[in-house]
């Protein structure tokens, strides 16, 4: 069937014709030839039969009467036939009784008897025949009849068929090949004129009609749909010459925009591109038509819009607005905003996209600008607050939000004099606000209101805004919160307090020192002078005592600067305060109870215990005085915590102390408390509440605590108690027995007439001294000053067994000579007298022999015991 | 022929059972086998000719062929040549599906009720009496002595190559009522033959 479909149409009905007239005959012709040979068979088999039929009753009364010759006889009569090639007659018992050959040499024997058959076999035709007469039964006569005839008339007949079929099939040929032209020539006729038709497209042509068949019928429809077709071209021509026209303008719309037009294809490959396009990205019309627009885009971005693409091309969203960086010609970076589109057709497909887009560079910038400007505002630590000229809130930073409570949300809008309540220190609020509009700017010190209702210190720079007519615009305030600050200049001014007190203090204390030298060594002498029995050794004592207290009002004092002086060394609080319980217990109201709460495994605290006891005792007496004659009690706590910066910053002193482990001392009452006012002035030098009070009792609390590295806090509710809470750092070395003093020797004359320099600017002092060291044996040279000494020493430096150096002299100092004695002997004992503490000494004379040092006042036996110690050394 | 099955229920007619069993047998023998003419006996063969050509003779309706409760007899005139004889041979042989009479004439008076007349060669001087009898009338004469067929037998026994032949009278047959089928005919010498009239 293929083949024949790409056969011209003469052909395919030439093959179809003789296709069909040889199928047919061929069909007729076999039938015929099928029905030719069974014909011919059955005309063999009938004559055969007859054959048999005839010898047959000629054999019945040879058979009857048995007569053999004459059977044989009858048998020979068949050969007459020349088809029969060999025949046989049987007896009734089935054996062959007369058998006949044609050709002897060929002689078989006779096939067994059978019934009435007639049976093509070998070649040959084999029949039986029964011989009967009148109902009885002879015998049976067989018959071999060779087929060659048959044969021979069946090639013959095949022969003439096919002859015949050839001829037939020439002339089917012949008929079809003039026949089919009534079919095929019109039809070739109609596609010479298609073709024509569409070479030229002259739709002006038509077909010629010849007949009113089909074909005819079809050459009008023909006709009539070229006539359809043309009509339709030249409305189309029409339409489209209308559409060019309609484009045409379309096209000037869309090229002389300055937006940006593109179209493009789900692959991203643009297929229009308008003129603003193209000349922003200095591209050709070619180059849009052969490329995406992916490469134009920043490679920071391109992520982005490919997700936007697929989401546009997968018909997820119909449309996207899109704004991404793209590459300029130049090299330099554009903003773009674009909206992409996808384009349906009538069935709802997605044909291309469309996007619009527009150079957003320039306020992409001024955008960028603005959020520059807006970090910039937002980092700033001074609250921003612009109002407009109604004092409507427009701007309210971080900053702001963080110091006044309130969210921007919250307050923009508001009227900011209602927002934030200013009191300006000693001045009314209107006023202040015409001045300020007056100034056109202000700057000073407010107090303010947070949301949560606490006030506070703020520091205001104020601005008015005016627009060029000089119209008041607004208002702009940067406001700092000031606290700290406020917090830290209190500091420094109690720190400059103490210092100068401090000064004051220790310069007082050096000339009272020295006067108390004076009073305490005389009454020592005198003491030692007098009879038991004299009435004036009580008077002596009572100089003494009042010498001691006066004494330890100077140490008060230089406690409080901080320049008390320190034997430092591990103290546990613990066994101090145990050790202080009774005397303690003796000088508190017996109204009041005193508890004792101690942390076990307390570290120990390198801390002078003298100055520790000062503050324990001034503590608890003050928490006595605070409950009076009522019932109370005093709790003494010690025990160990972590404080942090927080926590240190309600302490005093304020001092930039580190945060860390302290062990802390607290004394707790159930006293009268105080009011936040006389809490600020508790430590302040000769502030007191009490009568008899000079005021320094807590001052020189805070002067050692300073001096040992603590801090103090305080907190107290009036009628309910006051707590006092000391701390101290804590000692690496672990817990220390707190230093019990030894008991002094009894005094004896150890001195044995060794020679001791004296040397001392205050002649008191000097004159006492030698007088106390001639009583306990020793032989004294004094020297009225630095230069003196020095002369003396070098001069009798052999002699000299100690040297007794006060520390504060002019011309040379103290020091200077210390210096010119070590250079002159390295091993000659030197202690040092002053009235200022020891570590300060000790850190200027570290490393340079310095033997021992004497805190001025001091009592003879101190100095007995000082000189005991240096010279065991020596 | 097919008359083996029937010997044993015959009936006691004759002197000894045993006897015709024998006979009967050996007439079947003699009859259905192959008929060695030196060994059988010529009127053995002479006997069952007789039945074989009744079955190519027509009788005339008048001779009741079809009715077969009456016998078919066969007569014999003159010295009677059959040993051993036809009675004990027809005992159960049947002709026409009829029982066979045998019976023996001594006169020519009772010629006219038989279907077969043998006319034995002792006959041979009486002969043309017999076949003025005969004349006209349903009877198939058979002969065995030469000449006898000349005259007017219409069937003679001769001997011809040590075989037992026969000649038809075809004259003499035309001319009785009897018919005799051609195929008869074909086999017997023809004796006077019909000469076709032009």
């Amino acid at each position: 069937m293929k083949i024949l479909q790409n056969l011209s149409i003469k052909n395919k009905l030439v093959v179809i014709i003789l296709v069909v007239s040889v199928m047919t005959m061929v069909a007729g012709f076999g039938l015929y030839t099928f029905y030719d040979i069974q014909y011919l068979r059955k005309d063999l088999e009938n004559d055969a039969q007859l054959n048999a039929r005839l010898g047959s009753e000629y054999c019945i009364a040879p058979l009857t009467f048995r007569y053999q010759e004459e059977v044989a006889e009858v048998l020979k009569k068949l050969a007459a036939v020349p088809s029969v090639m060999a025949a046989c007659v049987y007896d009734e018992y089935g054996q062959p009784y007369a058998v006949f050959h044609r050709r002897e040499d060929q002689a078989v024997p006779p096939p067994p008897v059978r019934e009435d058959t007639v049976e093509f076999a070998n070649e040959h035709l084999h029949v039986f025949h029964p011989i009967f007469y009148q109902n009885l039964r002879y015998g049976t006569i067989y018959l071999k009849v060779s087929t060659a005839s048959l044969n021979e008339t069946i090639k013959k007949h095949l022969r003439i068929m096919a002859l015949l079929m050839a001829g037939l099939i020439g002339l089917s040929f012949f008929l079809a090949h003039g026949l089919q032209r009534a079919i095929s020539k019109p039809i070739l006729h109609l596609a010479d004129v298609t073709r024509e038709l569409t070479e030229k497209g002259d739709y002006t042509l038509r077909v010629k009609r010849e007949g009113s068949d089909e074909i005819g019928a079809l050459y009008d429809r023909f006709n009539a749909m070229v006539g359809q077709i043309h009509q339709r071209e030249s409305e189309r021509d029409r339409a489209a010459a209308a559409l060019r026209e309609n484009e045409a303008r379309y096209r000037t719309v869309v090229e002389n925009q300055t937006e940006f037009i593109i179209r493009w294809r789900p692959d991203g490959v643009r297929t229009f591109a308008n003129e603003a396009y193209r000349r922003y990205f200095d591209l050709t019309q070619e180059q849009v038509l052969s490329s995406g627009f992916m490469g134009l885009v920043a490679e920071e971005d391109r992520l982005a819009v490919e997700e936007k693409i697929s989401r546009l091309v997968s018909g997820t969203v119909a449309s996207e607005i899109d704004i991404h960086r793209v590459l300029k010609p130049d090299g330099s970076i554009g903003w773009q905003e674009w909206i992409d589109q996808a384009i349906y057709d009538e069935t709802g497909r997605i044909v291309e996209f469309q996007s619009i887009g527009r150079d957003i560079t320039e306020r992409k910038r001024a955008e960028e600008q603005i959020h520059y400007q807006a970090r910039l505002l937002a980092s700033v630590s001074d609250a921003i607050v612009a109002s407009d000229e109604n004092h409507i809130l427009t701007a309210w930073n971080a900053a702001a939000e963080a110091m006044y409570g309130w969210k921007a949300g919250e307050v923009l809008g508001q009227n900011g004099l209602e927002v934030i309540q200013t009191e300006f220190a000693g001045a009314d609020k209107e006023q202040m606000l015409k001045a300020i509009a007056a100034a056109g700017q202000f700057r000073g010190e407010v107090t303010q209101v947070r949301k949560d209702g606490t006030r506070f210190p703020v520091e205001v720079n104020s601005m008015v805004l005016r627009d060029e007519q000089g119209k008041i615009t607004g208002f702009v305030s940067a406001n700092r919160d000031i606290s700290e600050r406020k917090r830290l200049e209190n500091a420094m001014l109690q720190a400059q307090k103490l210092e100068s007190l401090g000064v004051l203090a220790g310069g007082i204390a050096h000339d009272f020192n020295n006067m108390l030298v004076g009073i305490l060594g005389n009454a020592g002498l005198a003491l030692m002078e007098l009879p038991s029995q004299s009435p004036a050794r009580e008077t002596i004592k009572q100089i003494e005592i009042a010498g001691q207290r006066a004494a330890e009002l100077v140490r008060q004092m230089l406690a409080y600067s901080g320049r008390g002086r320190f034997v430092i060394q591990p103290l546990n609080l613990n066994a101090l305060i145990e050790e202080m319980a009774h005397l303690l217990q003796v000088t508190i109201s017996k109204s009041v109870i005193l508890k004792f709460n101690f942390a076990r495994d307390l570290a120990a605290v390198e801390a002078d215990a003298t100055q520790i006891r000062q503050v324990i005792m001034n503590l608890v007496v003050n928490a006595a005085e605070a409950i009076g004659e009522k019932n109370g009690v005093i709790a003494i706590t010690t025990g160990a915590m972590r404080v942090d910066d927080e926590y240190l910053a309600e302490t005093y002193p304020m001092s930039d102390l580190k945060p860390g482990n302290f062990v802390f001392l607290e004394v707790a009452d159930t006293g009268c408390g105080m009011d936040a006012e006389t809490q600020a002035r508790i430590f302040d030098p000769f502030f007191t509440t009490k009568f008899t009070g000079r005021g320094l009792g807590l001052a020189a609390v805070l002067g050692i605590v300073r001096g040992h590295q603590g801090a103090i806090k305080i907190s107290s509710t009036p009628g309910r108690g006051t707590t006092f809470t000391v701390f101290l750092p804590g000692c690496q070395a672990g817990a220390a027995a707190a230093q019990v003093e030894q008991g002094l020797g009894s005094s004896s004359l150890f001195g044995s007439g060794k020679r001791v320099l004296v040397i001392d600017d205050d002649d008191t002092v000097r004159d006492v001294t030698s007088r106390v060291l001639e009583k306990i044996g020793f032989s004294v040279l004094q020297a009225a000053g630095g230069s003196d000494g020095l002369v003396t020493f070098r001069s009798r430096a052999h002699e000299i067994t100690c040297v007794l150096l006060d520390l504060t002299m002019p011309n040379p100092a103290g020091e200077e000579v210390f210096r010119e004695i070590r250079r002159l002997s390295l091993d000659t004992p030197v202690i040092l007298m002053s009235g200022y503490n020891e570590p300060e000494i000790s850190d200027r004379f570290t490393g340079k022999g310095l033997t021992g040092f004497l805190q001025k006042p001091y009592r003879p036996e101190e100095l007995e015991k000082l000189l005991q110690k240096a010279l065991q050394r020596s | 022929m097919k008359t083996s099955h029937t010997m044993a229920s015959g009936p006691g007619q004759l002197k000894s059972a045993k006897i015709i069993f024998c006979f009967a047998f050996l007439v079947i023998l003699l009859a259905s086998s192959r008929p060695l003419p030196g060994q059988e006996k010529e009127y053995t063969v002479k006997a069952v000719f007789l039945e074989k050509f009744t079955r190519f003779v027509n009788w005339p309706e008048a001779s009741g062929m079809a009715d077969t409760s009456k016998p078919f007899v066969i007569a014999i005139i003159g010295e009677n040549p059959f040993d051993p004889p036809l009675e004990q041979l027809y005992a159960r042989q049947k002709i026409r599906g009829k029982k066979v009479e045998i019976r023996h004439l001594a006169g020519l008076n009772a010629i006219s009720d038989c279907h077969l007349l043998f006319i034995a060669t002792s006959m041979k001087t009486r002969l043309p009496g017999i076949l003025d009898a005969t004349r006209n009338k349903p009877i198939l004469t058979v002969g065995d002595t030469e000449g006898f067929a000349e005259p007017g037998v219409l069937i003679n026994f001769y001997f011809a190559d040590d075989k037992i032949r026969f000649e038809i009278n075809e004259s003499a047959v035309q001319a009785s009522p009897l018919s005799m089928s051609y195929l008869l005919i074909q086999v017997a010498k023809i004796v006077n033959p019909v000469v076709e009239q032009p």
